[in-house]
Formats: C-alpha cells, sequence, structure tokens
C-alpha cells in the first residue's frame, strides 16, 4: 500500500520532514521522503545526489589528474555541471516532495502557444560597463515541433544592443494546439527534448567591438511525476551544446568557442485558470551575455556560469508577465509583458 | 501569511547577493594605491608610484623589495634622523645603484655594507634629521637602447620545492637582465608561502617583478601586498613599458582600468608588455579558464590594441600557448611547477623574450626545465 502524500500526514510529521528536507536534507537528499514515509522515492533521490556527487567529484579529480587538458577538458566539465544539476534537483526536489501538496502546484500547459511576444525592461548592473537600462522585445513563434524565435535588446543609456535569433525543433513534448497530449498519472506530461540553432549579434558601441555567435544545443526537461508521484508539478532541466564566437576587434578579427550547459529545477503554477505559470531556479555554464560568469571572492572566480531564477505567469489566456534575475559578472533582473495566441486553455 | 513568507526569504536573498559581489577586486585597487607609503612617529617615506612595498620603516631604518628596476623615494627622516641610515633593498638589479639627495642640494653617498644575496643590498647612508631626502635607486642601462632580454614565468604554486631547478636554469643565462613573474607564487597565500617564496628567489641572480595570480588569493586579499607591493603598476625600463594587471579574481576592477589609460597613453609610442596572471580569453574556449565575463575580455584587449600594446604575457593555465587578442601576440607561460596540463607537450618552463626598442618585442623562446 502506497503511503499518504505528505500532506495527509498529521502536522508534527510533515514539520518534522520538512524541517529534514532542509537538515541534514542539504546534505542527505532524501531525508524529508524517508521522514515522511516515502522511503522508496526518498532512496531515489538520495541515488540521484550519490550520482551527482560522483560526477563533480570524479570530474573534478579528472580535471586534477589531466590538468584541465585542452583535449578533455569539454567533456569533463560538461559531466560536473550535469553533476551538479543532479544534485541541485534532487535536494530542491526533496523539499519540493514534502512542502507542495498533493499533485504539486501546478500541472504542465498541453500545448504551447503559436505565438508569444514580449516586451520588457531589464536592468543590468556590471560594474565595467557603463550600460545599465534595457528595453527588450521578442517573440516565440511555434508551429508543430518547429520554432523561431527573434528577440533584441537595446540599452537604453548606452552603444550596446543585442539581436539573437533561435531556431529548433522539438521533437517530443507539449507542441501547438492540434497535437496530441502526452499524458502522465492522469496530468498533462510537460516533458520535452528539442534542439536549437541560435545566432547572436552583440554590439559593444561604447568599447568598440562587436561580437557573432553561432550555437548549437540540445535542452530537455523531464517532469519529476516520472520519478515518483510526491514530485508531481515539478521539473528537472539539462541543456548542452557548443558555440562558436567571432569577435570583431578594431583591428582584427578573431574566433574561440564556448561550452554550453544548463541545468535547473523548476514548478508549474496553477492546474487551471489563471493566474498560470512556471517558475525555475538554474545554472547556466555560459560565459558570455550581459550575465556572464559568477566573480567569486577568493581564488575561484572564473569558471563558474552564473545563476538565475525566472517566473512566467499567465494572468489570462492572452496576458502574462516574466520576471528574471541573474547573478554572475553582473545583476540582471526584469520583467516583460507576454502577449500569447493559441497557448493553453 | 504570505507576506511573512516573503520575509523570511529576505535575509536568504540578501546573503546570496552579499556572497556574489560583483566588486571582487575593488579591495585589492584600493590597497594598491596605499603600496608604497608608510610612516613610524615623524619618520615617512613614499615610494614614486607605489613601485616598491616597505617592509620596515624606523628612524635610521628603510627596508625595501624594489617591484621596480628603477626607484625614487621620498623619505623624511624626522627629529631623531640626524644619523647612519640603513637601507635595505631587496629584489634590485645586482648593479643597481643608490643615490642620496638632499633638499637644498646635499648629496651624501651611499655605500653598500652588504650583499646578502645577487639581487639584495644593505646600504648606509649618511643623512641629517628633519630633512626631505630623495633616494634613488638606478640602473645605468636603464635608458639605454640597445637589444636586450628579460624571461617570464608564472604558476609556481605547490612545486616551490622545486623551483630551484628553474632559477638554476635561469641563472646560466647571463643575457637576460630580470624576470617578470605572472602570477600565482603560491598555493594559498599565506605569509609563511609569501616569505618561503622571496626566501627561495634569493638564489636568483636576477629581480623579479610580478604581479599576484588567484591562489594569492586563498588566504586574505591584502597579504600579496605587504610582500611584493602592488599588482597593478607600470614602469619603463630600456625602451619597453612593462604594464602590470591584477586580473587575479577574473576581472579587473573599475579603478584599475582608469589607472591602465593612463598607462596606455604614456606606452603609445615605445614597446609595450602587458602582463597579468588570468588572461582575459583562454585559447581553449571551452574551457573558460580565462576571464568571468567574457564581454569584458573583449573590451579589455580591445583597449590593449587601441594602446598599442606590443605583447601579453599571461599564466594560469599551466602550460605554454602562443596566439593572438585583439590582434595583440599572447603568450601564456604557466611552467613554474603547478599541476600540469597533461597531453600538450610541454612541462616546466619559462620564456625569454627580446626587447628590441623601437622595433619589437620578440622572438620569444621557450626554455624547457626537464
Amino acid at each position: 500500500m502506497a503511503p499518504p502524500h505528505p500532506s495527509h500526514l498529521s502536522d508534527t510529521r510533515r514539520g518534522l520532514a520538512i524541517g529534514t528536507s532542509f537538515v541534514p536534507g542539504l546534505l542527505v537528499h532524501g531525508s524529508g521522503h524517508f521522514v515522511a514515509g516515502h522511503s522508496a522515492t526518498g532512496w531515489k533521490l538520495l541515488a540521484m545526489e550519490g550520482v551527482g556527487a560522483t560526477g563533480v567529484v570524479g570530474g573534478f579529480a579528472l580535471l586534477a589528474a589531466t590538468g584541465a587538458s585542452r583535449r578533455l577538458v569539454a567533456p569533463i566539465t560538461s559531466v560536473i555541471v550535469a553533476g551538479a544539476g543532479l544534485f541541485l534537483v534532487s535536494g530542491l526536489a526533496d523539499i519540493y516532495g514534502v512542502v507542495a501538496p498533493e499533485g504539486g502546484w501546478g500541472s504542465a500547459p498541453t500545448t504551447v502557444p503559436w505565438v508569444e511576444t514580449q516586451l520588457g525592461l531589464r536592468y543590468v548592473y556590471d560594474p565595467v560597463f557603463s550600460y545599465r537600462v534595457f528595453t527588450t522585445v521578442g517573440a516565440d513563434l511555434r508551429l508543430g515541433g518547429f520554432r523561431l524565435n527573434p528577440s533584441g535588446w537595446f540599452a537604453l543609456d548606452d552603444a550596446n544592443r543585442r539581436l539573437r535569433l533561435v531556431g529548433g525543433y522539438r521533437f517530443f513534448g507539449p507542441r501547438t494546439r492540434g497535437n496530441k497530449v502526452r499524458m502522465m498519472n492522469g496530468k498533462p506530461d510537460g516533458s520535452f527534448v528539442e534542439a536549437e540553432a541560435a545566432l547572436t549579434h552583440t554590439r559593444y558601441g561604447t568599447e568598440r567591438f562587436e561580437v557573432l555567435t553561432g550555437e548549437l544545443t540540445v535542452n530537455g526537461r523531464l517532469d519529476l511525476g516520472h520519478v515518483a508521484p510526491t514530485l508531481q508539478g515539478s521539473f528537472a532541466e539539462l541543456g548542452g551544446g557548443l558555440a562558436v564566437e567571432s569577435y570583431a576587434y578594431e583591428r582584427s578579427t578573431e574566433g574561440t568557442d564556448l561550452l554550453l550547459m544548463r541545468t535547473g529545477f523548476g514548478v508549474y503554477l496553477g492546474h487551471e485558470g489563471y493566474p498560470r505559470g512556471e517558475a525555475q531556479v538554474y545554472y547556466d555554464h555560459r560565459h558570455d551575455g550581459y550575465a556572464g560568469g559568477l566573480k567569486m571572492v577568493g581564488l575561484g572566480s572564473g569558471v563558474p556560469g552564473h545563476f538565475g531564477a525566472e517566473g512566467r505567469m499567465y494572468l489570462s489566456p492572452q496576458w502574462g508577465l516574466l520576471f528574471d534575475a541573474q547573478v554572475g559578472s553582473a545583476f540582471l533582473g526584469g520583467v516583460s509583458v507576454l502577449f500569447r495566441h493559441g497557448g493553453n486553455p | 501569511m504570505k507576506s511573512l513568507r516573503v520575509a523570511r526569504m529576505v535575509p536568504v536573498v540578501a546573503a546570496l547577493v552579499a556572497g556574489a559581489c560583483l566588486h571582487v577586486a575593488e579591495e585589492r585597487a584600493e590597497i594598491d594605491a596605499a603600496v608604497g607609503s608608510a610612516s613610524s612617529g615623524d619618520v615617512s617615506v613614499a615610494v614614486a608610484d607605489g613601485q616598491a612595498a616597505v617592509r620596515g620603516l624606523s628612524s635610521g631604518s628603510l627596508w625595501l623589495w624594489a617591484s621596480a628596476p628603477e626607484l625614487s623615494v621620498r623619505l623624511s627622516t624626522g627629529a631623531e634622523g640626524g644619523r647612519r641610515w640603513s637601507i635595505r633593498m631587496e629584489n634590485q638589479l645586482p648593479d643597481a645603484v643608490l643615490t642620496a639627495e638632499v633638499a637644498g642640494g646635499e648629496a651624501p653617498v651611499a655605500t653598500v655594507v652588504t650583499e646578502p644575496a645577487p639581487t639584495e643590498r644593505v646600504w648606509e647612508v649618511e643623512l641629517p634629521a628633519n630633512a626631505e631626502v630623495t633616494l634613488r635607486l638606478l640602473a645605468a642601462d636603464a635608458h639605454s637602447t640597445e637589444p636586450w632580454r628579460f624571461a617570464a614565468l608564472a604558476d609556481v604554486q605547490e612545486a616551490i620545492d622545486e623551483v630551484q631547478d628553474i632559477y638554476a636554469k635561469m641563472n646560466t643565462r647571463d643575457d637576460v637582465r630580470f624576470l617578470v613573474f605572472s602570477g600565482d607564487l603560491t598555493r594559498q597565500g599565506t605569509a609563511a608561502q609569501l616569505e618561503e617564496f622571496q626566501r627561495e628567489l634569493k638564489s636568483l641572480k636576477i629581480p623579479c617583478y610580478s604581479t599576484l595570480g588567484n591562489h594569492e588569493l586563498g588566504t586574505s586579499d591584502g597579504m600579496y601586498h605587504q610582500y611584493f607591493g602592488r599588482g597593478n603598476r607600470s614602469f619603463v625600463f630600456r625602451g619597453v613599458q612593462f604594464t602590470m594587471i591584477d586580473s587575479a579574481s577574473a576581472t579587473v576592477d573599475p579603478r584599475v582600468y582608469g589607472w591602465l589609460e593612463g598607462w596606455l597613453d604614456q606606452g603609445r609610442d615605445r614597446l609595450h608588455l602587458v602582463m597579468m596572471h588570468v588572461p582575459p580569453f583562454d585559447p581553449v574556449g571551452t574551457r573558460n579558464g580565462a576571464f568571468a565575463n567574457r564581454g569584458e575580455a573583449g573590451k579589455l584587449v580591445n583597449l590593449l590594441s587601441s594602446g598599442n600594446v606590443d605583447m601579453t604575457i599571461y599564466g594560469h593555465l599551466h602550460s605554454f600557448y602562443a596566439y593572438e587578442n585583439a590582434g595583440i601576440p599572447a603568450y601564456i607561460t604557466g611552467g613554474g611547477g603547478a599541476i600540469e596540463e597533461r597531453m600538450d607537450g610541454v612541462s616546466r618552463h619559462f620564456l625569454v623574450v627580446d626587447a628590441r626598442p623601437g622595433e619589437a618585442l620578440g622572438p620569444v623562446e621557450l626554455v624547457r626545465v626537464e
């Protein structure tokens, strides 16, 4: 017989489960579920933590053994980031599973809109650049599994702007209306895998150089309801790829490459009606863009990418808000107004 | 209830934001600005452009670690300073001389009393009390335009016990005038490790002008400066401007960008070498052993290029790379003995760079230390 959902436990026991999901749960993932009587899920989360930690520790050991050899550093770093992602996800999933109500805080959308446009403002504080405020515009156009996303960031107080065009294909997962909806435990499954190609051009007008970036990535989302019923309504993301960059300076043009790795944990918000959306926290290994990589005191600065949080909330079938914040070499945050057509009813 | 939850989140968010401080090199830039100045009672000293670390100061005694081949030092002797002063000068060119000039024109002669190491002299000079004295460390060839050479090294870290192999090989090179060191002298930048590095340097026959690396930040931000002086500075020797930048935090402090623009203006019409520890760009982009933000990396190298910089030398990556950044020849020399990059065909090494004033920097010779 399946144990009762943690939300059905007594206040004391549930409080204890929530407490142990933090201490010692931040170190021993699954602790909250063990206390809540969901030992099978607890073991799964502990195993995920173990695999993730092994990836991180093993990856760093390999980096040390190879002296971060140019021949092996990209796959080793990918293992480290993926391992860290698994570690992050298993820890947050343990907390989520004992805190969230049965069925989660929300459900995945059954469809994605044909058109979603956004218009917003971003504040970027980077001590070595003079830009601060950007207006951002973008459109996400989808048809079946295909996606086209042009966007632009324009500094209002500096000669800086970024133009980006993303093209993608979703191999499986929610698509535009009229396509088959995948279900999981009686609820829509938001899991997806999609490939993307992107071109980005950034003009640093004040600093008198430009950067053109071409990239290929594969990104995936797994609804964690696949892992355990208590995790219904949460999801994990992992993506990776490679970018090549061309820097056009005043006197020369030079190329370099960039490892792309991103991992995150998120939750759906709202089951039906509005407001409805999703929120996630993530780590992005990118060192380009306005957030760049993380600056730290001590000797570790430069290698990590940046951290971010994003929330997307529709207040009506067509109108919504997008909030995001990033911490890397800069503090970045802002809000966009979203307008869509053809989204989840 | 909801507002209570939000209130509980505030300290968490504040802690995250504070931990991810963006001004990670600011404190070191502030320390830089104070390097070279010290006082003890009514005795004070000020080294021009902060080109030396004041290791000790009292009435009748001054101890400096030189960070440049030539120094100009202003000394106020104080009421009790009418005596024979002992000037201990570490990390000086072996043939450099010390002169003294008292305000008013008197020029007492400084004489060497001991030579504890090839690059260390203890000078003595008779100075009056309550006097403003200018001490100058001078190199006879400082303004020569003849071709010459210097060596470059970085990343000794935990391999300090084997560093004598490198110095022994360097000592066989009579054509090398001094060593420039682009960071990671030590494993964690403790006082004991910094002292050990200076002790080991005593066997080297030439001075070592360094900047700091990220491993010098393992203990505290200001420790390096007490022993070696400024992380950011610029000096000219034999037709070449040497500019050293503190990039140990994978960024350059905004204040240092201001200094750098001035140094680039000064060096626009002469050969100019810029060196720092963390390179703006890693030649292996997927590794990113480089600046945290590629936008800043692009800004910096474009600034160096527009300032007519002739060469850049970095450390941080424990191998040897020759490439270009913004059209400037760039070299990475991380051959001081720290964990080596494997499968690259290069082990411990240092570089010897030809300087031909009025013409070019280079070629660059890779000297292997097997």
